[in-house]
C-alpha cells in the first residue's frame, strides 16, 4: 500500500501551529527515511517513497497541492502519479478548474486510486479528496485543530500520542454481518473519507461533501440497447485492466477458474504494455472445490504457465495471533490458505503485482434474485418485456416464472431493501432475518436497534437506487474499505491490485439494466458476449461456482481445539457479543439441522484476531 | 432430524449379527453419521459411540467392520446404543431386501441447459406431455409422502439396467435437459426442491429410455441434504461442484 501522512490545520491559530510542529517533529523522528513531498503554510505531507509500485506523487502547478497513489488520465491512460512537477501534471489536470468546481475536476479528469490535497488560490481553504473506486485509504483524525489523514494506520500511531479506543458498536455490526461500512472505523479516534468524498477545510471547520455518489450514477439514464451495454462493457473492462497492467513488467494472476479471474486474464493476455504472466490456481486438497479443470483452459488459450497449488485444511492459523493493525478488522476468508503460496510465487517469478477478479460478480452483474424485474419495474421499461425478463430470471435461479414475477413486484413495493446489504440480503438474498449466527441475541437487538446508524451516506443522499445497482455498490463499499486488505503482518508486502474495481468500469456497470445482466438465463451474460471470443469454451459456459465453504468447514473442524481457545477466551466473547454455547456446539463433532453455518465463525475469528492487536 | 442414540433401552443378544432395516440407509460423512428414513423422509444424526457401535455390528454398514456372523462381545455402552436402534426399527438381525444402493457413479461431468438452443415444435409437444405427467404423478405421491413407492416405480431402468444400456450421447442429454429446463419454468420452483425436482427429471428421462439415477446425498456441519440426477458420471442439471459438498446416502 502507498504509505502517506499529511497534516493540514489552520495556520492563523497558534495552538494549531503549535501541535503541528510538534507533530511533524515527532513523526520526522519515528520516520526518518520518509520524503516531505509538500509543504506550505497550514499543510504538510510526507510519503514513504515517492515512486514504487505501490504509487507515486505528483505535484500540481506552483506546489498548490499534490496527488498520492496512483492517477491515471481519463483522456489517454497515462498515469500522473511519477514523481512529476507541476507542468507534466497540468496538462491532465487543471489547477483552475480544480479550484473552481473545488475537487470536482479531478473526478472527471483522473481515474485510479488516489488522494488529492490542494489549497485554493489565496490559501484560505485546504480540501482532501478521495478518488471514487479508491483502493487507497484516507483515514483522518484531529487532534488540538491539526486534521492529519494518512493510509496506514500505523503510520498514525506512531505519531499519535492520545488514548485510542474501540469502536464496540461498530465491531458488533460487523459481527452479526451487518452493514457497517461508513466513515466510521473500528476505532473511535479515526474516521474515514469514503470514495469521492472531499473535506474542505475552512479556519478550523471542515465540511464534507460527496462530488460522486454511485447512487446517483445508477439513476442516470440507463445503457439502452444490449449490443451497446457488450461494447461498453469490453471497452472499459480492457482499457481499465490493461492501463492497471501497464505499471507492471510481471504480474501473478489468481486464477480461480471462474469467469471474472478468466476475463482479467484475457485482458492482459491482450495488453499492449505485454506483461509476464504467470497464474496460480488454489484448489482445496481433501474436501470439495477443485476448479483446475477451468484454469487450466484459461491458461492454456492464453498460453500462460499455470501454477497449482493446493489448499490444505490443515494450513497454520496462528497467522491469527500476528493480524495486521488496520482501521477495521480485514476478512479474507481463504487467506491463511492463499498468501503463503502467493508470496512465494512472487518472490519466486518476480511479480510486480498480484491481479484478480475481485468485483467481477458485482460489475459483470451476478443477480442475487428476481431484482431484474424490479429493476424492470424501476426503469419504466415495457410491460410486455417484463415476462421474458422473468422467464431468464426464473431460468437462471431455477425458480418458476411466476416465483419471479411475485418476488421482482414485491421487491419494488417495498424497497427498504435498497439502503444497505443487511437488509439486502434479508430481503432479496435469502437469509433468514431472524438468524444470529454466532452472536448474542443481545448483540443482535442492539445491532438492529442503530442499524440506520449504518446506512452508508451515498443512500442517504438518493432515495433509491436503481434494483439491480444496490448489490454493486453494497460491493464498492467492501472493495473501497479495508475488507480487502491482508490482515496478516507477515504477508503485508503483497502488492494485490483489483483492476475491476476501477471508476470508469462502475460506471459503465451501474447503468446497464439489470435485464441484460440475466439476459437467456445466463448470469452475467453482457460481460459473457462481450469476451466470447477470449474466454475457454469451458469457461465460457460454466454457471455454477465453486464454494469455499468446504474447505472453511474443514479447517475448522481441523484446528477445533485451537479455535475453541481462541474464540471462547477472546474479547468478543468477554463483550457479550460472541454465543459461547454456539460456538462450543459449531466446534464440537454433533450433527445439528439448527447449528449455524460453522464457515460464518471465520469472520468472528478474523475479528477476534484484530482485536487482540488493539487491546495488548 | 432427531438424535437416534436417545430412544428407550431394551435388551438383545448382542452375539447376532445386525443389519440395517430395510428402509433404512446410512452414509458417514465428517466423521459422523446420518441414516435417512425413506418411509418417512426423516433424517438421523447418530452420535460417535453409537457410531462405533455400528461400525463394528452392522453387516451392511457403509464402512463396516462386522463379522458377517456378528461378534461374540461387545462393550455395555456400544450394546445399549444398538439396543436403542433396535427398539426405534432401524436394524434387524435378518438381511433386509435392499431396494437400493448407498454407493454411486462418481460425478465427473455435467450436462447444463443450453438456453439458445431449440427444438421442434412436436419435440417440446413431447416433452410439454411427459413432462406434465410426471409432474403431477410426483407431485401427488410426495404429498402422501411415498416417495419408496415413487422410486420403485420410477427408478429400475436405472438401478437394473444403468450399467447395461449404453449411454445416450451428450448432444441428446444437452437437448432433453435444456428442453425440460426450459419449460420447468412455467410449472414450478425447483430452487430448495431437489427432492421434488429430481423426481419429476428422473420420471421423464425415464420415459426416454435414459439410464438415469437418482443420488440423495448428505453433509454435516451444519447438515444439509440435497438430490441430484446421474446418468452415469454425467450430473444432469447441477454442478460437479456441488455436489460433490455431499455424500450419497441413497442411489435409486
Amino acid at each position: 500500500m502507498f504509505r502517506y501522512v499529511a497534516a493540514l490545520w489552520n495556520y492563523d491559530s497558534s495552538t494549531a501551529c503549535d501541535t503541528a510542529a510538534a507533530t511533524e517533529l515527532a513523526f520526522r523522528k519515528r520516520r526518518p527515511n520518509w520524503s516531505c513531498v509538500l509543504s506550505i503554510p497550514g499543510t504538510v505531507v510526507y510519503c514513504e517513497r515517492l515512486h514504487s509500485r505501490e504509487g507515486g506523487t505528483a505535484l500540481l502547478p506552483d506546489q498548490r497541492g499534490i496527488l498520492l497513489g496512483i492517477a491515471f488520465s481519463r483522456r489517454d491512460g497515462r498515469e500522473l502519479t511519477r514523481n512529476v512537477r507541476g507542468a507534466y501534471t497540468e496538462s491532465a489536470l487543471s489547477y483552475d478548474a480544480l479550484c473552481n468546481t473545488r475537487g470536482r475536476h479531478a473526478i472527471e479528469t483522473l481515474w485510479g486510486s488516489f488522494v488529492v490535497i490542494f489549497v485554493s488560490r489565496d490559501h484560505s481553504r485546504r480540501y482532501v479528496l478521495r478518488s471514487p473506486a479508491a483502493a487507497l485509504p484516507c483515514f483522518h483524525s484531529q487532534h488540538n485543530g491539526v486534521h492529519i489523514f494518512f493510509s496506514e494506520v500505523n503510520d498514525f500511531c506512531a505519531i499519535h500520542t492520545g488514548r485510542l479506543s474501540i469502536n464496540w458498536s461498530l465491531i458488533r455490526a460487523q459481527a452479526a454481518l451487518g452493514d457497517h461500512l461508513t466513515r466510521e472505523t473500528g476505532i473511535v479516534e479515526i474516521d474515514s473519507l469514503e470514495g469521492g468524498e472531499c473535506v474542505a477545510q475552512i479556519d478550523s471547520g471542515a465540511t464534507h461533501t460527496f462530488l460522486w455518489n454511485p447512487c446517483k450514477v445508477a439513476n442516470e439514464p440507463a445503457i439502452e440497447s444490449f449490443p451497446d451495454a457488450v461494447a461498453s462493457i469490453r471497452h472499459e473492462t480492457q482499457n481499465v485492466v490493461q492501463t492497471w497492467a501497464s505499471r507492471y513488467e510481471s504480474v501473478l494472476v489468481e486464477l480461480s477458474g471462474g469467469l471474472d479471474s478468466s476475463i482479467v486474464l484475457s485482458c492482459l493476455a491482450s495488453a499492449r504494455s505485454r506483461p509476464r504472466l504467470h497464474c496460480v490456481n488454489f484448489y482445496a486438497a481433501g474436501c470439495p472445490g477443485d476448479e483446475r479443470h477451468f484454469a487450466r483452459s484459461m491458461a492454456a488459450k492464453v498460453r500462460a504457465p499455470l501454477h497449482e497449488v493446493p489448499r490444505l485444511p490443515t494450513c497454520e492459523l496462528s497467522v491469527f495471533l500476528h493480524c495486521h493493525r488496520t482501521a477495521r478488522p480485514a476478512l479474507n476468508f481463504t487467506g491463511p490458505g492463499r498468501f503463503a503460496a502467493v508470496s512465494e510465487l512472487v518472490d519466486k517469478y518476480e511479480c510486480d503485482a498480484v491481479f484478480d477478479g475481485e468485483f467481477g460478480d458485482n460489475v459483470f452483474g451476478w443477480a442475487a434474485s428476481a431484482e431484474p424485474v424490479s429493476d424492470h419495474l424501476y426503469r419504466r421499461g415495457p410491460l410486455p418485456r417484463l415476462l421474458t425478463i422473468a422467464r431468464d430470471v426464473a431460468r437462471m435461479k431455477r425458480i418458476s416464472i411466476w416465483c419471479a414475477l411475485t418476488r421482482g413486484i414485491r421487491y419494488s413495493l417495498f424497497p427498504s431493501w435498497t439502503k444497505g446489504s443487511f437488509a439486502f440480503m434479508n430481503a432479496v438474498g435469502g437469509r433468514d432475518p431472524g438468524a444470529r449466527g454466532f452472536i448474542t441475541q443481545e448483540a443482535l437487538d442492539a445491532y438492529r436497534h442503530e442499524s440506520e446508524r449504518y446506512v452508508h451516506s451515498w443512500f442517504r443522499e438518493v432515495a433509491m437506487p436503481a434494483p439491480s445497482s444496490v448489490l454493486i455498490i453494497c460491493g464498492l463499499l467492501l472493495a473501497t474499505s479495508t475488507e480487502l486488505h491482508i490482515p496478516f503482518s507477515e504477508f503485508n508486502t503483497l502488492n494485490y491490485v483489483h483492476p475491476l474495481v476501477s471508476h470508469p468500469l462502475l460506471e459503465i456497470a451501474l447503468r446497464i439494466p439489470g435485464a441484460f445482466s440475466v439476459r437467456s438465463g445466463w448470469n452475467r451474460a453482457v460481460a459473457r458476449v462481450a469476451f466470447s471470443n477470449d474466454l475457454a469454451t469451458d469457461v465460457l459456459q460454466r454457471t455454477c461456482k465453486t464454494s469455499t465453504t468446504p474447505w472453511v468447514t474443514e479447517t475448522i473442524r481441523q484446528h477445533a481445539p485451537w479455535l475453541r481457545e481462541f474464540l471462547l477466551d477472546g474479547a468478543l466473547a468477554r463483550q457479550g457479543i460472541l454465543d459461547r454455547s454456539r460456538v462450543e456446539d459449531a466446534l464440537s463433532d454433533r450433527v445439528s439441522p439448527d447449528a449455524p453455518t460453522p464457515a460464518e465463525l471465520f469472520y468472528h475469528i478474523y475479528i477476534e484476531g484484530w482485536l487482540r492487536q488493539w487491546l495488548t | 432430524m432427531s438424535d437416534a442414540s436417545s430412544a428407550q433401552v431394551r435388551p438383545q443378544s448382542h452375539g447376532d449379527a445386525r443389519y440395517l432395516a430395510a428402509h433404512l440407509y446410512a452414509a458417514e460423512v465428517n466423521g459422523a453419521a446420518v441414516l435417512l428414513d425413506l418411509l418417512s423422509l426423516q433424517y438421523y444424526a447418530v452420535d460417535a459411540q453409537s457410531l462405533s457401535a455400528l461400525r463394528a455390528n452392522v453387516v451392511d454398514w457403509p464402512c463396516s467392520r462386522a463379522a458377517p456372523h456378528g461378534r461374540d462381545s461387545i462393550g455395555a455402552s456400544a450394546a445399549s446404543s444398538l439396543d436403542s436402534l433396535t427398539a426405534k426399527g432401524f436394524l434387524s438381525s435378518s438381511r433386509p431386501e435392499r431396494l437400493f444402493s448407498h454407493r454411486g457413479t462418481a460425478a465427473i461431468t455435467a450436462c447444463h441447459p443450453v438456453w439458445d438452443m431449440r427444438a421442434s415444435p412436436s419435440e417440446t409437444l413431447r416433452m410439454l406431455c411427459r413432462l406434465l405427467s410426471a409432474y403431477v404423478t410426483t407431485m401427488v405421491y410426495i404429498r402422501r409422502k411415498h416417495v419408496a413407492p415413487l422410486l420403485t416405480r420410477i427408478a429400475p431402468l436405472g438401478s437394473i439396467y444403468a450399467d447395461q444400456c449404453v449411454a445416450p450421447s451428450k448432444e441428446r442429454l444437452v437437448t432433453l435437459v435444456t428442453l425440460y429446463a426450459k419449460l420447468r419454468v412455467w410449472f414450478y420452483t425447483a430452487k430448495h426442491r431437489c427432492l421434488f425436482d429430481s423426481l419429476v427429471l428422473l420420471a421423464v428421462l425415464q420415459k426416454y429410455a435414459i439410464p438415469a439415477r437418482l443420488t440423495i446425498g448428505v453433509s454435516s456441519r451444519p447438515f444439509s441434504a440435497h438430490a441430484w440426477i446421474q446418468v452415469s458420471d454425467c450430473v444432469i442439471d447441477d454442478s460437479v461442484e456441488h455436489v460433490r459438498e455431499y455424500t450419497p446416502i441413497l442411489v435409486a
